[in-house]
Parts: structure tokens; sequence; C-alpha cells
């Protein structure tokens, strides 16, 4: 754990978590968790429920505020001290757990509604730039929704929902991208799917994944961290992770129990 | 050229009708009675109130109980200049049976007719931005910003009852007859008239300038924040900007409905603030359809006319015939009348074309905007990303079904005004 974080020093980080303190009501969420990732890095975390892996991008994302620690995204931004929008202008991307589109709106609505979000009130009143059409364009056409562009949010079925979201957020061309479970409920092509849109995005900026299914993990993961009740338990590459016996221990045996 | 012709097509199609009817309202006073014309005007004040409530509930997802607040401020803040007007050098005769010798300080200025005007819009405003302010930042969600902006309206009706001296008290402001305006009476027909008209044209626009919210990207946040505020905070916005923002819009409308009202009616009273008339406004855009704006005014008047209707004819069960046709509507067609009808259309369109109008909300219809990308279609058959490919067999078949020519459809259902 110590050696790893000494690499990361080395070069630029664009997440930087130390001591982070979370607790409800007595249970520690997060427990003096350090957690750091470089420029461009594509992260998995993983860890059995309860370990505080949604927690910890609760308080990436400021949503839930740390009884101690401290966060610094992309060198400098004390995230702590940061309203949740204003993060989101900063470049920090969240995808929820549960699909979480606008469904009244079309998709390409819904991707015009995150494109502008650097738009000053007066701007909403007039149309996006030329510019911000062309990156809805793209977007469309890496998320492979170009077709479904006029149809209703709320009428997609749950695995383009995904990639609506993710769509909506690679739009806004976040510095670090936080996914949620992004394959959960999915089919085993829409998994493969997403793991081929992961790998593609992970090209233009840092993705932080938050995941479940092994296998996926498995398939698309470099390097891993492990979360295990509030802290980091270890981290490395894929195939050294797995064989870790700790890991097996709190992980993979529970998760054959349940 | 072709296509120049064709928006210019889409633009008759789409404001067509509503000229149409703007039109028949002002020449409404040539073939209708003075009775009916007043009757008319009054509920048309209230189709104003229920455009601005259907910006902030229809869209915005926000039940707004204190529009019967921000009508009733605007209301009084016009009624304090017509009062004067009326007593001419004395003070109003409320202030004289309640022992006041002078004129309260803050009743003074309200003998310039712009300054009233001004104060009756910009005050209920104020109120509306300062407290939605506190509540949105807050974070009070739903019900809870229903039963605050009650409390609110409640706390305020009871309030202007207590101040008799300064307010009229339960009686209101009212006896306005004297006032004269170039010479005339305000109870002359052609005073009326004038305010009748003023009605319609202020309808007119704010029908525009609501139209013009929701079309624009500003509009399509509200929609966005009516399906998931932590999406759109998580995206970048500032809900609480925006949700301030459209609370004031539609106080400062039902402020301008009260501006109207007054002279019309000739009364302004605690009766018209409370709780009560607040929950009958939402009535009105529930009936009417949410969502769609047309509805909003559909409603009030449907409502108003037909309150109007059943009571003159059956006195003793109008209220009955009211409150089953209030459950019916919710019961039977939640989307409202005009929700429906478009719904209806929209089936029918469906049926016999095979292609639909226009895309159905929960409520009625998202303004339909057609896809102007020209470049990405021709690009479509570019070697895109590898992600393209392998979804394309999966959507193509539902995706032929759902995209429908942008052409055709830009008139949609918007037209029927």
């Amino acid at each position: 754990m110590s050696s790893a974080q000494q690499a990361n020093g080395a070069s630029a980080k664009i997440l930087d978590v130390q001591n982070v303190t979370v607790s409800f009501d007595g249970f520690k969420a997060l427990n003096s968790l350090n957690f750091a990732m470089d420029v461009g890095e594509l992260r998995f975390v993983i860890g059995p429920n309860g370990a505080g892996k949604t927690t910890l991008l609760d308080v990436v994302t400021g949503k839930t505020q740390p009884q101690a620690g401290k966060v610094t995204f992309n060198g400098g931004v004390n995230v702590l001290r940061t309203s949740e929008h204003r993060l989101a202008q900063k470049g920090i991307g969240r995808k929820f757990q549960t699909p979480t589109v606008f469904g009244s709106l079309t998709v390409y609505e819904n991707l015009e509604a995150a494109v502008g979000f650097n738009d000053g009130t007066r701007k909403l009143f007039s149309p996006i730039s030329a510019a911000d059409e062309e990156r809805i364009a793209s977007t469309l056409e890496l998320t492979g929704l170009t077709e479904r562009a006029s149809a209703r949010a709320g009428t997609l079925a749950h695995g383009e929902k995904q990639w609506l979201e993710i769509g909506m957020l690679l739009v806004q061309e976040p510095k670090l991208l936080l996914l949620d479970e992004p394959v959960a409920g999915m089919t085993r092509a829409e998994r493969n799917r997403t793991g081929e849109l992961l790998q593609s995005i992970a090209q233009r900026c840092s993705i932080l994944v938050v995941e479940h299914d092994m296998e996926f993990v498995r398939s698309y993961a470099n390097r891993v961290s492990v979360l295990h009740m509030g802290s980091l338990l270890t981290e490395g590459p894929v195939a050294q992770v797995q064989s870790d016996p700790e890991v097996i221990e709190v992980y993979i045996g529970r998760s054959k129990e349940e | 050229m072709k296509n120049q012709n064709r928006t210019f097509l889409a633009l008759l199609m789409r404001w067509g009708p509503f000229l149409i009817i703007t039109a028949l309202f002002l020449l409404a006073p040539q073939f209708i009675s003075p009775f009916r014309l007043s009757q008319l005007g009054k509920f048309l004040t209230f189709a104003i109130i229920a455009v601005g409530l259907d910006l902030i509930w229809g869209y915005g997802g926000m039940m707004s109980l204190g529009q019967g607040l921000f009508f009733s401020l605007g209301a009084y803040g016009f009624a304090m200049y017509l009062k004067l007007l009326a007593s001419g050098d004395k003070i109003p005769d409320f202030m004289f049976w309640s022992g006041l010798t002078e004129l309260p300080w803050f009743w003074a200025p309200f003998s310039n007719p712009l300054f009233a005007v001004v104060a009756a819009l910009v005050i209920p405003s104020l109120i509306a931005a300062i407290v939605g302010y506190f509540i949105f930042r807050s974070r009070v969600q739903g019900v809870y910003f229903s039963i605050i902006t009650q409390a609110l309206t409640l706390l305020t009706s009871i309030w202007f009852v207590g101040q008799q001296a300064y307010t009229g008290g339960t009686n209101g402001i009212t006896n306005l007859g004297s006032a004269k305006f170039f010479g005339q009476s305000l109870l002359s027909t052609g005073v009326q008239t004038g305010f009748y008209l003023a009605t319609v044209i202020c309808l007119a626009l704010v029908y525009v300038l609501a139209r013009w919210v929701t079309d624009s990207r500003f509009g399509r946040l509200l929609i966005a924040l009516r399906d998931d505020e932590a999406r759109v905070r998580f995206l970048g916005y500032d809900p609480v900007l925006i949700k301030t923002l459209v609370f004031t819009l539609s106080a400062g409308i039902a402020a301008l409905a009260g501006v109207l009202f007054v002279p019309q009616v000739g009364i302004i009273s605690p009766a018209n603030m409370g709780v009560v008339p607040s929950i009958e406004m939402v009535i009105w855009v529930a009936l009417g359809g949410r969502g769609t704006l047309i509805g909003a005014i559909v409603g009030a008047l449907v409502v108003n006319f037909g309150r109007s209707y059943f009571s003159e004819t059956y006195p003793e069960i109008w209220q009955y015939f009211l409150g089953l046709l209030f459950v019916a509507v919710v019961l039977l067609f939640p989307a409202g009348i005009v929700g429906s009808l478009m719904q209806g259309f929209n089936w029918l369109r469906i049926r016999i074309q095979g292609e639909p109008m226009s895309d159905m909300t929960e409520y009625g219809t998202t303004p339909y905007r057609p896809i102007t990308l020209g470049h990405s279609a021709s690009n479509l058959s570019a070697p895109a990303a590898p992600a393209a490919t392998s979804t394309s067999t999966a959507t193509s078949a539902t995706a032929s079904a759902t995209v429908s020519s942008p052409s055709s459809t830009t008139a949609t259902a918007k037209g029927g005004s």
C-alpha cells in the first residue's frame, strides 16, 4: 500500500483522497481511507457490500461531507469546500448506480442539457453552439445512440439508458469520470459493449469504476483497488489482487457464502 | 427557397391559431354584453395566473400553492392606487372608520399609477425570489414545497385580515367606483373595455414569453429538474438558481394578473388570497393539462365558465357538478383536457400514417425538437468507434419506428393554441 502511494506521488494525481473518514450514526462507511489516482488512469474499485465504494464516490462528488480528511482533485481543487455543481463544472463527472437520465426529454435533448453545463443562465435562452452540436453528434456515435437521437429517453432499454448517461458525461469532456456499477443489470452483450466503450473513453480522461461484477473487472481492469470496511485493503494489477489471500478472504470468500 | 417556404408554413401553422384566437378575444367587446365581457376579462386574468403556474408546476414540477398570494399582492398594489384615486383628497373610507386621520406613509407613493404598477409587480416577485432562494437552497422538494408556500399564503392572508386600518381587513379594498380615467368612471363600459383589451394583450404576451422560455434550453432544463434534480446538479447546473428564477417569474405573472383583475372586478380581499383560491388555481392547470401552456388557459376558462354556468342553472347543486368534473378528469384523463386531446390526436396519427405526431410525456408533450445534425447522419456509414456497430443491430428495429421526419413534426401539437 505504501509503495503504491509513493509511486503515485511521482506523477501528477487527478485525485488524492487522504485519511478520509465518514461515519453515519457511528458506522464508519469510510475509515481514514487513503486513495489516489494518476492522470489518465483507468482504475477499478471493488469490495464487498458496505465496503464504502459508493460513499467514496459521494465524497469525491461533494454529496457527502466527511468528518475528517482531505480530498484534492486535479492538483489544486479542494473537493470538500466546493459545491456539487461546481465540482461537475471543474470536471468531475458521475454516473449513478441506477441509470439516471431525463425520461421526458429525447436522447438528443439529454445530451444538449449536458453539453451546456458551463453556459450561464442567460446563454440558456439561446441555442447551443455549432461546436457543441458536433460534440453531441460524435458522442451519439461513440455511444451508438445516433439512431435513437429523437427517441424519448424514458423509452430506452436499460443498457441504452446507461450508455446515454455515460454519453451525457462524455459530452462534458470531464477530467475524471466516476462510474458506479456501470454494467449492473446488463446482458452479456451489453456488458461487452460497455467494456469496449470504457476502454475507448479511457484515452480521453481518468476513469474510476466501482464494480461488483468480477468477470467484468477481470476482462477490462488493469489496476484494481480493493476496499474493505471503509479502508483500502490492497491495490495492484488484477492478477495480483485476485491471488491475494486477504482479498479472497474478505471478498470472494464472502460473496460465495452469500 | 423551398426550405424558406417550409419554415414560413411551419411558423404559420404554429402561430396562426394563436393569432386568430387573440384576434377573436380582441374583437369580443363588439359581440358580447358588458356583463359577459367583464366575466370573460376576469377569467382571462385567471388564465394568466394559470400560465405562470404551468411554468413552475407543469414544466418545473414544483406545485406552488403561493400563486394566490402573489396574485393578491399584485391586486392590492393596484387597488391601493385605485382607492386613492377614488377617494380624491380624503383618506380612504376604511382608514377613516378604523380611526386613522392621516394616510400611512407607505400608501402615499401609490397615488402614482406608474409606481403602483411597478410595485405591484416587483414586490411579489421579490418575495418569491427571496423565499424561493431559501426554500430551494435547503432542498425542500415536492409536497413540502407546496406546504411551505401554502403556509406562507395562509399567514399573509391572516395578517392582512388583522391589519384593518391599512388593508381594509376582511372586506379588502373596495368601493373603487368613483375612480375616474380620462374623465370616465372606472365602471363605465369604455374604461372596462380598455382593461379587458389590456388583459387580452397581457395574456398573449405572457403566453409568448412562456412559450419562449419552454422552447429554450432553459425550459428543457426545467423538465430535466422535474425528472431528476440530482442529475441536473451533478451535470454542473445550480438547481437553486433555475428554480428561484422560474418561481420568481411565475410570481410576477400572477401579480400581473392581479393588477388586471382589480379594476375589472372592483374588489380585492383576503378571500382571494387564501389557501382555497391557490388550490383552485392548481385545479385549473390540472384540468386543462399540465406542461402544455394552452391547457392552463383552457383549464382556467373551462372551470370558471363551468362554475358560472352551473351556478346560474343549478344554483343548489353546482358545487357537486364542479367537484365531479374535477374528480372525473383526474381519474379518467390525468393528462388533462388538452393533454388528452393531444394524446388522442397522436394516437390517430399513428394509426392513420404509422408515424408518431409528437413525443408524448407524462403530462402532455415535450416541445419536439428536430435533429438538425446534417453531418452526423452522413457520418453514419463511416467507420466509427467499435462500439457503434454492435448495438445498431439491436436498436435499429425500434429506431426506425421512433425516428420521425423532422419537417413534418415541427408544427406538432404546439399549433393547437
